[in-house]
């Protein structure tokens, strides 16, 4: 995108009147396309991370009383109900405006805050779709956490791909 | 099969240790998955084509594991641990290993 757009400001500097209308028309849209999806991105994403972390917080309530570790043992448990591995997977991807706040970032250095929030955002999901799926089968209680970042295909597309899994389990009844 | 994560099942006493079984697979998506999801990279969101990408290759790793855990005559795999590596663009391999036991229920805990 830079190296076009620069392209086409040389070219509009350089060839003189008579190509004016033809390179406003190539300018417009070097320029305008981008800018039109960073404001795609900033309205349509903002609002898309806004409803995702309203809905993390919802369901962390709802779920703040399963006791979650990453031990590798026990709590107290109730031997009679087992336990049983859960596992979850979730890939967010980054939209256009955060990519291009990161691009700036990245010439400064520091922190990249627009992918600590994706990253952040995908955990959570793990870890509640962790929870929900222990307490689908009756367990109330998950031990040893395991939480990795995995990678689908590298590069082009900015995106957090997180695995986690755990043992789920009963408490013994206090 | 008794699948966990962990190195104790609560309840249950470890009779053998039959040993490593692992299993493992490589995944991609269709064409039209990977569109859909440069799409949805400009709007920001769950990539739900790979969500599910990693969750079939997981299961099928997972399947293979258990298969392997079979023939050896175990009836559990403990401290089970999942890796990923990404070979290719929109392809992604999941590698599920742990250590297939045979395990009876304690009489009374």
């Amino acid at each position: 995108m830079i190296p076009a757009l620069a392209d086409t400001l040389a070219s509009a500097l350089l060839a003189g009147r008579a190509n004016d209308t033809i390179t406003l028309i190539e300018l417009a849209f070097n320029l305008g396309l981008p800018l039109v999806l960073l404001i795609l991105g900033w309205l349509i994403g903002g609002r898309r991370e806004r409803a995702h972390l309203r809905d993390l917080v919802r369901r962390e309530a709802l779920n703040a009383h399963i006791l979650c570790t990453d031990l590798r043992a026990y709590g107290p448990a109730d031997a009679s109900a087992g336990a049983m591995i859960v596992t979850s997977e979730v890939v967010i991807g980054a939209d256009y405006c955060k990519v291009f706040l990161a691009g700036l970032r990245n010439l400064l250095g520091g922190n990249l805050r627009a992918y600590e929030t994706l990253a952040n955002r995908a955990r959570r999901e793990a870890l509640l779709r962790l929870i929900e799926q222990a307490r689908g089968k009756q367990f109330n209680a998950l031990c040893c956490i395991r939480v990795e970042s995995s990678n689908i295909g590298k590069g082009v597309m900015p995106m957090v791909a997180v695995l986690a899994s755990a043992t789920a389990y009963r408490t013994a009844a206090a | 099969m008794l699948v966990v994560n962990t190195e104790t099942v609560p309840g249950y006493r470890v009779l053998a240790i039959k040993g490593l079984v692992q299993g493992s697979t490589v995944r991609a998506k269709h064409l039209g998955r990977d569109i859909a999801a440069g799409f949805k990279n400009l709007v920001g969101g769950e990539l739900k084509g790979y969500t599910e990408l990693l969750t079939e290759a997981r299961r099928e790793a997972m399947t293979r594991m258990l298969a392997q855990a079979q023939e050896l005559g175990a009836n559990a795999v403990l401290n089970v641990r999942y890796s990923t590596s990404a070979i290719t663009q929109g392809a992604s391999e999941l590698f599920a290993y742990g250590t297939a036991v045979t395990v009876v229920q304690d009489a009374q805990t």
